[in-house]
């Protein structure tokens, strides 16, 4: 009787699970975005969100849920069910967080599953006003004749880490000075106040392209595509530094991998609308072309370079 | 002659049938969100936000921006009959424009409002039309030591505000900075005082605070207690709306002060209406022959701050527009409005999108005239709310005050942020403490500490290099002089006061 | 009249109270720094120290001269923080019709001036009312209803 019992608990479980496969969506998905309306990543999964609702049928949601560096809606979206109705876009503040913010309710490396890279770029060296170089090579020598100062977006931010790396791996005699943004370091940048700043292509070009901020290097081992004008990190005898600024999409941790399959092709078909190809070239950012597994190995390499390069520089203590 | 073609494109595409239709769209909902307690500019637009993918960028950021002028309109009202600021910025409105409606004066008050909203707007448009790459590039001269040295002389000039004892005061500023460091510390990422909350480490919000504080802290302290007859339906009549001779001659100096106030204070990022309007409002009252007339209904104390947070929300779109730089939360909204359609705000808008730019611009005025005729019927509209009893109307303000406070980022938890306010209001009033001079703690201490820390990184710890730059040095000295010259003075009118016996003065918000 | 000015010494000794309180917890549990090389427990610290030093300047005068009762009203602050509680706890799993109709006829209670048949023609126009602005009109995310179970 008890076997019985459990074989049917069993069998109509596993008819769950595949009735749950076949017919993804089920409802309205829902998408947590962990910044505020407005922001850079509400306005990638905003025209995102409408591709989709042509490729899936249903209503696709939007939720914007700010807080805590990204944390709160990150936090959110791992309590829900892994069934793919509820889905997070986030930056690379999800493997940047866990490494200063003691108090997360979730283990980023179980309660997260990482579904597709969408968009990457590499990261960017800006210099402001009182920088006299135009390169990298220029600036590192600059910078061992005059310590300068590396504003960051805030503690803990890519910006942050990013300026670090730089300062570790080009054992630069730099001060690092926080800012609340990106937006007000490179208006101190272009005020002298401060003199670089790292970020992504798509929150630093406008001000390159203003002429207002220069754009140093790109921190990668060759140069950029879409930046064939500056020099790479590489050329200028730097390395360790190559780690990608990105876009992407995550699901609750324990999602069925061929339902991770499904949802990765459909986000890559949304991605090569043309309304994201045109958001793309605006930000000077390539689409991503990871499978899943890729990406979780990125996923979990870049937080683990976070977290140890946090231990060793003593951020967040 | 430049500038007259600039404004004949702006005014061109100003008043196409669709972008008239959007404007007026955007101030009337902006003046309905303003009116209501509790929901900000902020929760609005946020809302809206997602419309503007379907707009044309122009006609999208018209409205959005009239919602955003629109909500200080309305703002004032509520501070005015209830008590209560629709909008952060209108808190200090509440000190006289309340004490005003006791004394009948409510139409009085709202009409001045009007005007002064007008008129600061208009101050505002016309800086913003003229000297915004200007401005935008001044703004750029501002580091950490500047912002620190404008924060202090903020902190200086306002924290006589109420009329409350020097000690009970300052005690409630430096309570209000207090509170402000709950959060994460700018400077190293560590949460303070979260006690691992998740929710606590973006601090309190701005508006829960203020919604708190000022409306469920009036609410607490109204319900129950025994209520001096409401206004009698006269005061909505037009005659008694009017401002007199001496009213009109008592508000234009103040005005004019405000609207400067408010320009200024609006062009810088990080700053905004809710400071320019203390700091209007604290000048008015330094400079007054009688400053004891402040807290007690005076017009001088409404009409200062309406003009400056009206100035202040037009030259906000300055570093906006102009560097790309939103100053705050609502205007990162309007840089997204357009970003969406990538339209990449810097200093080449205005050469690249003239008719974007100048088409916003006359927007403003047109805007601000549809406010203008849009408010006055109003007005006894508004006064006649005083009518409803009061048993029916509170449960309806505590409603709005919820919802606005869970709005803004969808967390219930806020709404248990303005209750613990709401409590704190209400033992505040009972021990006689005033709730302005906290709010002013809160906005400004964050600001003090975190640009003082940057300054000190930027000048190697050298604390006499912050003397040493121009600007940054002269306002400090100038909040040194200011200092000594208020602690004197509460010295003299305390040996005065105490010779003319025991006078408990009453205090006001 | 009371033979001291109560009002004005508690007010003081709260005052001090919560900024001592704010300032060991903080000096235990953040770093200090220098004035010039400030940590994150500098300014917490301070303030807590300056804020405990003005209560005391707000209550000591209070002890040498009379004050008056201050009239505290119990009912009003007990039953409107419950209707804000309920609005807190039932805003996500019922939605907002519920919600705001529980809130108002609680909120109504604080004073004995309203009937229980007007309360629910009041929340009742609440609901309707804020469901009108709030999510026909402005297209909030929030449910309408909500079933939690």
């Amino acid at each position: 009787m008890k076997t019985l019992l459990l074989a049917t608990i069993a069998a109509t479980l596993s008819a769950t699970v595949a009735f749950a496969q076949d017919k993804f969506p089920s409802g309205p998905v829902t998408i947590i975005v962990p910044y505020g309306t407005g922001g850079s990543t509400d306005l990638t999964a905003r025209p995102l969100a409408i591709e989709l609702e042509k490729i899936w049928g249903q209503p696709v949601v939007i939720v914007n849920k700010p807080g805590a560096g990204s944390m709160i809606g990150t936090t959110e979206m791992t309590q829900a069910e892994p069934d793919g109705q509820t889905l997070l876009i986030n930056t690379a503040a999800i493997t940047t967080a866990p490494a200063i913010q003691k108090d997360l309710q979730f283990d980023p490396e179980t309660d997260v599953t990482p579904i597709s890279l969408l968009i990457t770029s590499p990261y960017v060296l800006v210099g402001g006003a009182k920088v006299e170089s135009d390169d990298f090579s220029g600036f590192l020598e600059e910078a061992k004749g005059r310590s300068m100062f590396m504003g960051t977006a805030g503690p803990g931010s890519s910006s942050h880490f990013m300026s670090e790396l730089v300062i570790e791996a080009a054992d630069l005699p730099a001060d690092v000075v926080h800012f609340s943004g990106g937006g007000e370091a490179q208006t101190n940048l272009m005020g002298g106040h401060a003199d670089t700043y790292i970020s992504t292509t798509a929150s630093v070009m406008p001000y390159v392209n203003d002429g207002r901020v220069k754009a140093l290097a790109v921190l990668a081992p060759e140069r950029f595509e879409l930046l064939p004008d500056v020099q790479s990190s590489g050329e200028a005898g730097v390395s360790g530094v190559d780690i990608n600024g990105w876009v992407a999409l995550f699901g609750p941790g324990g999602m069925d991998p061929a339902l991770v399959e499904q949802i990765s092709a459909d986000f890559a078909e949304a991605m090569a609308s043309d309304t994201m190809k045109e958001q793309l070239k605006q930000n000077y950012a390539v689409a991503g072309d990871l499978s899943p597994e890729e990406f979780k190995e990125i996923y979990l390499r870049d937080m683990k370079t976070w977290k140890d390069l946090a231990a060793k520089r003593g951020i967040g203590q | 002659m430049e500038l007259l073609s600039n404004l004949a494109l702006g005014l061109q595409t100003a008043i196409t049938p669709s972008n008239l239709l959007y404007c007026f769209a955007g101030v009337f909902l902006g003046t309905f969100v303003g009116v209501i307690p509790g929901v900000g500019p902020l929760a609005a637009i946020s809302m809206l936000f997602p419309i503007t993918f379907y707009l044309d960028p122009t006609a999208a950021l018209i409205m959005l921006a009239g919602i955003y002028y629109g909500t200080t309109y309305g703002g004032s009202t509520a501070s005015i009959l209830l008590n209560i600021p629709g909008a952060t910025s209108a808190a200090v409105t509440c000190l006289d424009g309340y004490p005003m409606a006791q004394q009948g004066r409510a139409g009085v008050a709202l009409f001045m409002t009007t005007i002064a909203s007008f008129v600061g707007g208009s101050f505002g448009i016309i800086v913003l039309s003229l000297f915004s790459p200007l401005i935008a590039e001044y703004a750029l001269t501002f580091g950490p030591a500047e912002y620190f040295a404008l924060m202090v002389l903020g902190l200086v000039a306002a924290s006589t505000i109420a009329n409350a004892s020097p000690s009970k005061g300052l005690s409630m500023v430096v309570f209000g900075m207090l509170i402000a460091t709950v959060g994460t510390d700018s400077q190293s990422g560590i949460g303070r005082f979260t006690f691992g909350s998740m929710s606590l480490l973006e601090g309190f919000g701005i508006s829960a605070m203020a919604m708190g504080l000022f409306g469920v802290g009036e609410i607490l302290s109204s319900v129950g207690a025994t209520r001096n007859a409401k206004i009698d339906s006269d005061s909505a009549k037009l005659r008694n709306m009017l401002p007199t001779r001496e009213d009109w001659g008592r508000s234009w100096m103040p005005g004019v002060r405000g609207s400067s106030i408010g320009a200024f204070f609006g062009a810088l990022p990080g700053t905004g209406p809710s400071i320019a309007a203390f700091m209007a409002y604290a000048v008015e009252k330094r400079i007054s022959k009688t400053p004891e007339r402040f807290g007690q209904g005076a017009l001088e104390g409404v009409v200062a701050p309406e003009t400056a947070n009206n100035a202040a929300d037009q030259t906000a779109f300055i570093p906006t527009l102009t560097l790309g730089i939103p100053g705050s939360a609502t205007m990162a909204l309007m840089l997204g409005a357009l970003m969406i359609h990538g339209i990449q705000p810097g200093p080449t808008l205005i050469v690249q999108q003239p008719s974007l730019f100048w088409g916003l611009v006359m927007s403003f005025w047109i805007g601000n005239l549809l406010l203008l005729i849009l408010n006055l019927p109003l007005i006894g509209i508004w006064v006649r709310l005083l009518l409803i009893p009061y048993h029916y109307l509170y449960p309806a303000i505590l409603i709005f005050l919820c919802i606005g406070a869970y709005s803004v980022r969808a967390n219930p938890a806020d709404v248990l942020v303005i209750l613990g306010f709401g409590v704190l209001g209400y033992a505040m009033r009972l021990a006689n403490l005033p709730a302005a001079p906290l709010l002013l703690g809160f906005v400004l201490g964050p600001l003090v500490e975190m640009q003082f820390r940057r300054a000190m990184v930027l000048a190697r710890g050298d604390l006499t290099s912050l003397l040493e730059r121009p600007i940054a040095g002269s306002v400090l000295v100038l909040s040194a002089i200011m200092l000594i010259w208020t602690i004197a003075g509460s010295i003299i009118r305390h040996r005065r006061q105490f010779s003319d016996a025991v006078n408990p003065t009453e205090v006001g918000g | 009249m009371l033979d001291r000015d109560f009002r004005d010494i508690i007010a003081g000794l709260g005052l001090t109270a919560a900024g001592s309180a704010a300032a060991i917890y903080a000096a235990a549990h953040y770093s200090v720094g220098t004035v010039t090389r400030m940590g994150p427990g500098m300014m917490p610290v301070s303030l807590g120290v300056i804020l405990a030093a003005f209560g005391l300047a707000i209550a000591a005068p209070a002890f040498f001269r009379r004050g008056e009762t201050v009239p505290l009203n119990l009912r009003p602050l007990i039953v409107l923080t419950i209707a804000i509680l309920t609005f807190a706890l039932m805003i996500e799993p019922v939605g907002l019709i519920a919600a705001v109709f529980s809130t108002t006829v609680i909120a109504t209670l604080a004073e004995s001036r309203v009937s229980l048949g007007k309360a629910l023609i009041l929340g009742a126009a609440m609901s309707l009312l804020t469901w009108t602005i709030f999510i026909a009109g402005l297209g909030l995310p929030i449910r309408s209803f909500g079933w939690p179970f």
